[in-house]
């Protein structure tokens, strides 16, 4: 065995980190490669971490959102009060969904593995995947309390000493409507705790290390170093700013004041609305993880994710705000509040931050359609649909059509037409559409799906930006709203499931980006290659630019 | 190496050449006695087929051979991912399904890095401008919902023609399986647009996603123009010059085809040097009985690896070309084709190091390439590099570089490694040292990510190293892999040429047929589907000469669980295919699971999701000749002396020249072998052994 690791050499702790991170996205592919749900795929809600024996993270994956990197510890503290280290042995594995103990959400798993060294615990190789399916009703974010929501599993050793609890197991595969699918999204988070645990010992082994809590609280305390040199750097201040977005009962308001003084930021969400009576509410775990990532975007993109990168950030919301929901409120929907917080935090930083924030994104919140039924030959289907609308125009440049701040790849439409029996007539950007600015935002996009059927098909959608656009920003015009056509008719209120009859077209526009500078300020060559490329109509142009050619 | 040819009468002389960006590298072989003759010459940008003439009539000269002598030419080539990176291609018209045009633009809707703000995905190869629509459409189940209408393509046919288009896509929803509209809009379009590059997209791709196939099909159209122009050009020269044999092509997928077939599908032969030195790491490893082999390949400003499994490169269908951000997936367009795994696994020797906003050592993604090039080139680069640190810690002899006709300046580096050393408070050994490590250290954990992806355990593997960096830090990277040997072969620098030579002709297809593995499976129709795309591949066999008798079949198929995300390929067993023994199938997959994840899941019924299909010859035998073991050579005098790390500091390393080394005797570490251009570093506890087919062995403790 080697020498002790000397943690004071640059070098070897170069190496060494970089190990760690390799060592979770080993994970993180093994997770992602065998993975079912697709969710996990595509939209990258899932996490890989290496923790100390405690829950303290030591790395996570850069491909990762990070919006599990606050979650994690914190569940694995609780894993901890329920089954203290001394009570854990080889071969354990813990689980929960429970939202707040957790990521917010029931769909959520969590996953953690002790990892023991002769014995002793000494650390937890821990995984976040969202499932196939999690049982409740299916009917987006309508539900009154997480019970209508799904199945629920109170932190609980899945797996005992190597030996599977069985029991367990039967009972959460005979609530979801996809067994096998569940079934194997967890096997593949317990192979890729696995790769994690057998990477960490190995390097533990190279290195001749016996513990690896001073090597978290090392790497910890340089992030945390390098993030408030970046925090120092801005100015001291009170900014404040709001957002709103549609919902079953109206609107709800997302009301944010940072805090800035000297290298700490505190971003309260007091003046919030209150908790809602459906499904869109956000625990404040995960207001939290959608509130440290655009801020690390804008202080330090390339800093490692690790606790020590937000300690100096502190979210706070009132207790029963919509920022804060409570149990047992329905949380489904709680990506609709965190999605937002982007938005009000760009606007309020604005003026301090000039070079570095967005428009607001016209794809947050981000939406999944999911299109169910059954196929003329008696089988069912329950596809996704992710199509994103535009981001807000970036920090130097243009906006893209991408999700943001979620990242979502859109779905291939051949593979849906497979599975589905529906037609897309199209998928397209809309001209006009872009939040002019010195910097547009990325254009909205429509698509018209019929079904070609000879029975129903449910669709399952949740469109909140009907009335509220995504703003621009220091001068920016705002994007385009939502749109949605049953039939040429336009739809009062898209939200939740409704029927396609065969024959019948839905007509959906997903929203724009806002822009970013005023409009005057935008490059002739800039305009000139919008009409080039139809992003802009002459008449369009007129309209946004005051074009006359 | 090999006397001058005698015998004029006998048909056994082969060429291989290679033309990279910077270097065309030629290689003549003797296919009676396996010898060699090297050349290496200057790439003629604009046109590269000059360059590779001027090398070929020299190297002819050197071997006192003329043009007719030889049986065949193989040719490995970066015209097409120079085209497609440089974006200097044919005016192209994208074609769609009415409602599609924007495929290309939209493109996946992915940011590939979520922290920068800026960043965009990779921006697409045709733009809005150049999409046009055609009003038809067929259902993913071949229903024809919009019948294609002959007027409509021809009035198309009308516009771009007046729009001066030189290339066209086509690309109709769902015609992987259901190709008949696509067919007709070829034969619409040819007709009408005599002198236009038409490509549509079932025929360049047979892989379900419009996004995927649709790149594909752009890019094929883009490069097709130039790709055709070139390889008639070529063809012209080699004719004009006397040359009567057969030459072929490198594809991306190690195999070879004929030089018509790769000005038709040029997407074919993107990766086509990079192939190259894969298939001769195969080559090797056959020879050698080597079953699990690690090509390790470092340059200037990258390295790149693959692993060659059971004398097999590794392939892929999950590539890209351009990535903005090379280490990252999603930074460049996709090319669902098969492609030999050379993945990218770190920096070059150009790369630079520095301080980052932790206080740590950071290393790339900033290269000083070629131009100034590290700082001890002495052409004004003042960044520190990874060559730098490899001059500073003695693994490169300032004297020999390129064969002594450059001189390495250990000053500047110095003063360059200075600019990390000072902020780190290490001394400049230390840095270097550092440099070296991180490096390496990357580069490990790469290999390890990628072999836990394949299922492989690094420690069992052989190492094949080359490149200009590659000898430098083989030692260092096989020691942290747990790599117990690690060869050398002969002549590196021109690997890849040497590379082509051995490569079978190849055609692969895929055939998109969803099956469940379950249930009763109509295997009338899966045959029908490897019928097919043999017939296919057969023909693209044939234009290369080879012998329908000798060709061999391999059935393969893309699995998965019922629902899962993604597929694992496996072989498709005889019993299958002639019994519908399904059973037999799910085994290869199960044991495919067991051995990627460590585990499989019982009771879950599996899928096809593709049938692959792979038609080749056997790969040419080729010779290794033999060298006698030599007298007593005299071994290095020179010494140098080496950094070892902070305790055991410097120590006196000799320095040996390859050339000078003689069979059979074995060299203690530390110790510098000198090669023209390269220098392979024999670590403290190695030794390394010259071989009497000329490779290097070096056996690490």
């Amino acid at each position: 065995m080697a020498a002790q690791v000397n943690l004071d050499d640059p070098i070897t702790l170069r190496i060494t980190w970089d190990r760690l991170v390799s060592i979770s996205e080993e994970a993180a592919t093994t997770l992602v490669n065998m993975a079912f749900s697709s969710i996990v795929r595509e939209v990258g809600d899932y996490s890989c971490l290496l923790m100390d024996a405690e829950g303290n993270s030591l790395a996570q994956p850069r491909t990762s959102i990070p919006v599990f990197i606050g979650t994690l510890p914190a569940t694995v503290r609780h894993f901890l009060k329920k089954f203290p280290a001394e009570t854990l042995r080889p071969g354990d594995s813990l689980i929960t969904n429970d939202p707040w103990l957790g990521t917010g959400q029931l769909n959520d798993v969590t996953i953690a593995t002790p990892v023991f060294i002769d014995g002793e615990l000494v650390a937890f190789s821990g995984s976040i995947a969202h499932m196939s399916d999690i049982g409740g009703t299916l009917n987006m974010g309508s539900a009154r309390e997480v019970y209508e929501e799904g199945f629920h599993i109170p932190p609980s050793k899945l797996i005992d000493g190597g030996r599977p609890n069985e029991q367990l197991l039967e009972l959460f595969l005979s609530n979801v409507r996809a067994p096998d699918q569940v079934q194997g999204d967890l096997q593949a988070m317990l192979a890729a705790n696995h790769v994690g645990a057998e990477g960490l010992l190995a390097l533990m082994g190279d290195l001749g290390l016996h513990r690896v809590d001073e090597l978290a609280a090392t790497i910890h305390q340089l992030t945390e170093n390098a993030m408030r040199r970046a925090i120092a750097d801005v100015p001291d201040g009170r900014y404040e700013a709001s957002v709103d977005i549609g919902d079953f009962e109206g609107d709800i308001h997302v009301q944010v004041a940072i805090e800035v003084s000297g290298t700490d930021i505190t971003v309260d969400f007091a003046g919030s609305s209150p908790e809602s009576a459906y499904g869109t509410n956000c625990p404040l775990c995960y207001t939290y993880a959608y509130t440290v990532y655009p801020l690390k975007c804008l202080l330090e993109p390339n800093l490692p994710n690790n606790e020590g990168c937000f300690k100096p950030i502190t979210v706070t919301a009132p207790e029963g705000s919509i920022a804060n929901a409570q149990r047992p409120r329905a949380c489904e929907m709680r990506n609709r509040i965190g999605h937002m917080a982007h938005a009000a935090i760009f606007t309020a930083l604005a003026d301090v931050l000039p070079d570095r924030v967005m428009g607001h994104s016209g794809s947050a919140p981000v939406t999944v359609d999911v299109l169910s039924g059954t196929r003329a030959d008696g089988s069912r289907f329950v596809e996704n649909l992710c199509v994103n609308g535009g981001t807000g125009a970036r920090p130097h440049g243009d906006g893209v059509i991408a999700a943001f701040p979620g990242n979502m790849s859109a779905t291939p439409i051949e593979l849906l037409e497979s599975s589905a029996p529906v037609l897309f007539e199209a998928k397209e950007i809309i001209p006009d559409s872009a939040g002019a600015g010195r910097y547009r935002g990325g254009p909205g996009q429509r698509m018209v799906i019929r079904n070609i059927g000879d029975r129903p098909v449910t669709h399952s959608m949740f469109y909140s930006r009907m009335r509220h656009v995504a703003d621009g920003v220091l001068g920016g015009e705002p994007g385009t709203p939502n749109r949605v056509l049953v039939n040429g008719e336009p739809h009062p209120q898209p939200v939740g499931r409704h029927d396609l009859t065969p024959g019948d077209v839905i007509d959906i526009e997903l929203p724009s980006g806002g822009g970013k500078f005023p409009a005057a300020e935008r490059d002739r060559e800039a305009i000139l290659a919008d009409l080039a490329e139809g992003i802009l109509t002459p008449e369009g142009a007129r309209r946004a630019y005051g074009w006359e050619g | 190496m090999t006397e001058k040819a005698e015998v004029r009468d006998t048909f056994r002389w082969r060429v291989g050449f290679d033309i990279g960006g910077t270097f065309t590298d030629l290689v003549l072989l003797d296919d009676a006695t396996g010898g060699t003759y090297r050349h290496k010459t200057l790439t003629t940008p604009d046109d590269p087929s000059e360059g590779a003439y001027d090398g070929l009539v020299s190297l002819l000269e050197l071997a006192g051979l003329q043009a007719e002598d030889l049986t065949s030419l193989i040719h490995g080539t970066t015209l097409a991912i120079n085209s497609l990176l440089e974006r200097k291609g044919a005016r192209t018209a994208f074609v769609a399904t009415k409602g599609f045009r924007d495929v290309l633009v939209l493109g996946r809707e992915y940011r590939y890095d979520i922290y920068d703000l800026d960043g965009s995905p990779a921006p697409p190869l045709l733009p809005r401008s150049q999409a046009f629509e055609l009003d038809e459409r067929v259902t993913a189940a071949g229903e024809v919902v919009r019948p294609l209408r002959e007027e409509e393509v021809v009035e198309l046919a009308r516009r771009l023609r007046e729009e001066a288009y030189e290339a066209v896509a086509v690309l109709f929803l769902h015609s992987y399986a259901w190709p008949g509209h696509e067919r007709e809009a070829a034969r619409i379009l040819a007709r009408e647009l005599p002198g236009v590059s038409v490509s549509v997209s079932h025929h360049v791709s047979r892989e379900i996603r419009e996004y995927d196939r649709g790149v594909l099909t752009a890019m094929n159209a883009f490069i097709q123009p130039r790709a055709k122009r070139y390889m008639a050009r070529l063809d012209t020269k080699l004719r004009g010059g006397g040359f009567t044999g057969d030459w072929l092509v490198m594809g991306s997928h190690g195999g070879l085809m004929a030089p018509s077939v790769a000005g038709e599908f040029p997407t074919r032969i993107i990766e086509s040097g990079p192939a190259a030195g894969v298939v001769a790491t195969a080559d090797f490893a056959k020879k050698g009985g080597h079953q699990e082999v690690l090509a390790f390949d470092m340059g200037g400003t990258t390295a790149k690896a693959c692993l060659v499994r059971g004398g097999e490169p590794s392939i892929t269908t999950d590539y890209e070309v351009g990535r903005a951000d090379r280490l990252l997936k999603g930074s460049g367009l996709p090319v669902k084709l098969p492609v030999v795994d050379m993945i990218e696994i770190g920096a070059g020797g150009g790369s630079i190091a520095r301080v980052d906003a932790l206080g740590l050592l950071e290393i790339g993604p900033e290269s000083a390439g070629a131009d100034p090039g590290p700082a001890c080139y002495a052409k004004g680069g003042t960044e520190p590099t990874v060559t730098d640190a490899n001059v500073v810690l003695g693994l490169l002899d300032p004297g020999s570089f390129l064969g002594g006709r450059m001189t390495l300046d250990v000053e500047a580096a110095r003063t360059a490694l200075a600019r990390v050393a000072e902020p780190l408070g290490l001394s400049i050994e230390e840095a270097a040292w550092g440099i070296h490590e991180v490096a390496n250290n990357k580069m490990a954990e790469a290999l390890r990510t990628h072999a836990v992806e394949k299922g492989v355990n690094p420690a069992n593997l052989t190492m094949l190293a080359f490149g200009g960096a590659g000898p430098s830090h083989a030692y260092s990277l096989g020691k942290l892999l747990g790599v117990r040997e690690v060869y050398f072969p002969a002549g590196a620098g021109v690997y890849s040429a040497f590379g082509l030579l051995t490569a079978p002709p190849t055609s692969d297809f895929v055939r998109a047929d969803r099956r469940r593995l379950d249930e009763d499976i109509d295997l009338d129709a899966v045959r029908a589907a490897f019928e097919d795309g043999f017939a296919e591949a057969l023909t693209v066999l044939d234009a290369t000469g080879a012998d329908r008798g000798a060709v061999r079949r391999e059935h393969l198929a893309d699995v998965r669980y019922v629902g899962q995300g993604s597929e694992l390929t496996v072989r498709v067993p005889d019993s299958f295919l002639s019994g519908g023994d399904i059973a037999a199938l799910v085994g290869e997959f199960e044991e495919a699971h067991r051995r990627r994840f460590g585990r499989i899941l019982p009771g879950v019924a599996a899928e096809v999701v593709n049938w692959r299909g792979r038609a080749r010859t056997e790969a040419p035998a080729v010779a290794s000749p033999e060298r006698a073991a030599d007298a007593e050579v005299a071994v290095g005098h020179r010494t140098i002396p080496v950094y070892l790390g902070r305790v055991p500091g410097r120590r006196d390393a000799p320095i040996v020249h390859r050339a000078a080394l003689p069979v059979g005797r074995k060299i203690d570490g530390p110790a510098i072998v000198q090669e023209d251009e390269c220098a392979i570093y024999v670590g403290p506890d190695a030794t390394a052994v010259l071989d009497t087919h000329g490779t290097i062995l070096m056996e690490v403790a």
